[in-house]
């Protein structure tokens, strides 16, 4: 009989995955992986160290942005302490992918390198 | 910038205070914030006794000695030292104060970020210290140098907030304010009503996270959608001190608004003042 992989297992790719993403560009604190339809956060990087509070806000407010019919692809987010990146993916419905960058990052750099941190997604 | 925004940022950076510098961190100019000041600044937030490499954008390093918000070395990056030798100081403070040395830092660390529109820090495997056990605080630095830290005196943001709108009139499709429960409206008229729908909903939606992100508040934040809408056009929704703004945005403005309110939000204005 062939193994499924566990679901442990596939949190642990996913995870994986999403560091790797995180790793792709220094300027990158986190990214994190959320189905906003269903208000679920499906993974994040290893530096996420976000509450669990925080990733749940992040999915209610891609839900409320990303909404059918309304068009945008991304949403930033500024604060004092950071800039907050979602970016909508067309090719995996109702998902998003949040990074979250220095509050320093330039909304020009932070929004170019999650686009193309996206795209390479594609590849 | 208010004492409670830097205190708070300081506190974010300390507490990821290495979370990331195993593979680098970038640090950026903001605004008024010289390159030189932005280095310094990131002396002035390690508390920790700490070494890390600094690349500029040619990829050359050097190492940095700090502890307690003071630099204490500047050396070459390990790989470069000579085997079996003393390990490349560059620079190190005097027992006494010496103006010829301290000029000489200001030299060779402008030298190094010439030409360099950003710089990468990445973490150095813990060593000797040696050399000075007080080096030179940050702060003494940057007021030798005559380099801002900190963001000059604030002005009225309803001041700031016209000025930027002012500069980038032309890229402004619509725009609603409120500002003490009073509201004013500006730009294509035919999109008032639905400007005013969307800011009154957009400010729902984005402090309805607040209480996931504890610094997301009324004080000081930006959300930018990069299209809205069938006319494709940027939105801005700003809230500043109680003033809520929502704009709409034709696509080649976007960047340069939200980088104009960005500085806003760090207290770099981004525009000069408007002539009286």
């Amino acid at each position: 009989m062939a193994r499924f992989p566990s679901q442990k297992a596939r949190d642990l790719t996913l995870s994986s995955k999403l560091e790797a993403l995180r790793a792709r560009n220094a300027a990158i604190d986190a990214v994190v992986y959320v189905d906003f339809g269903a208000t679920t956060v499906l993974g994040a990087s290893q530096s996420a160290g976000r509450p669990q509070e925080v990733l749940d806000g992040l999915c209610r407010l891609a839900a409320n942005v990303f909404d059918e019919g309304r068009g945008p692809e991304q949403a930033v987010l500024m604060t004092v302490t950071e800039v907050l990146v979602l970016q909508h993916l067309p090719q995996e419905p109702g998902t998003a992918l949040c990074f979250f960058f220095p509050p320093q990052t330039s909304y020009e750099d932070a929004c170019g390198i999650t686009h193309d941190a996206t795209g390479s997604l594609a590849q | 910038m208010s004492v409670s925004d830097d205190l708070e940022r300081k506190l974010e950076r300390l507490a990821s205070a290495g979370s990331s510098a195993a593979s680098g961190r970038t640090l950026t100019p903001l605004g008024g914030r010289t390159l030189l000041a932005t280095l310094l600044l990131e002396i002035d937030e390690t508390v920790l006794a700490d070494r890390f490499r600094v690349a500029n954008t040619a990829g050359r390093e050097i190492l940095v000695v700090a502890h307690n918000r003071r630099l204490l070395q500047v050396r070459a990056p390990e790989s470069r030292q000579l085997v079996g030798g003393p390990d490349s100081i560059l620079w190190q403070p005097t027992d006494e104060p010496d103006p010829e040395n301290v000029a000489f830092l200001r030299n060779f660390l402008e030298g190094f970020i010439a030409d360099s529109d950003r710089l990468q820090i990445f973490a150095a495997p813990k060593g000797a210290q040696g050399g000075s056990d007080f080096g030179i605080s940050a702060k003494r630095l940057a007021e030798e140098w005559d380099v801002a830290l900190l963001p000059p005196a604030e002005r009225p943001l309803v001041e700031v907030l016209d000025a930027i709108m002012s500069e980038n009139k032309e890229q402004i499709v619509t725009w609603v304010r409120r500002i003490d429960g009073q509201t004013e409206c500006g730009g294509d008229a035919t999109l008032f009503e639905p400007t005013e729908t969307l800011a009154q909903t957009l400010e729902r939606e984005v402090f309805a996270t607040s209480p996931a992100l504890p610094n997301l508040s009324r004080d000081r934040c930006v959300f930018t959608l990069d299209t809205f809408g069938k006319a494709g056009n940027g939105v801005i929704f700003a809230a500043f001190e109680g003033i809520l703004v929502t704009l709409l945005v034709r696509p080649s403005g976007l960047v340069r608004l939200a980088r104009d309110l960005q500085e806003t939000l760090h207290g770099w204005y981004g525009v000069k003042p408007t002539p009286v």
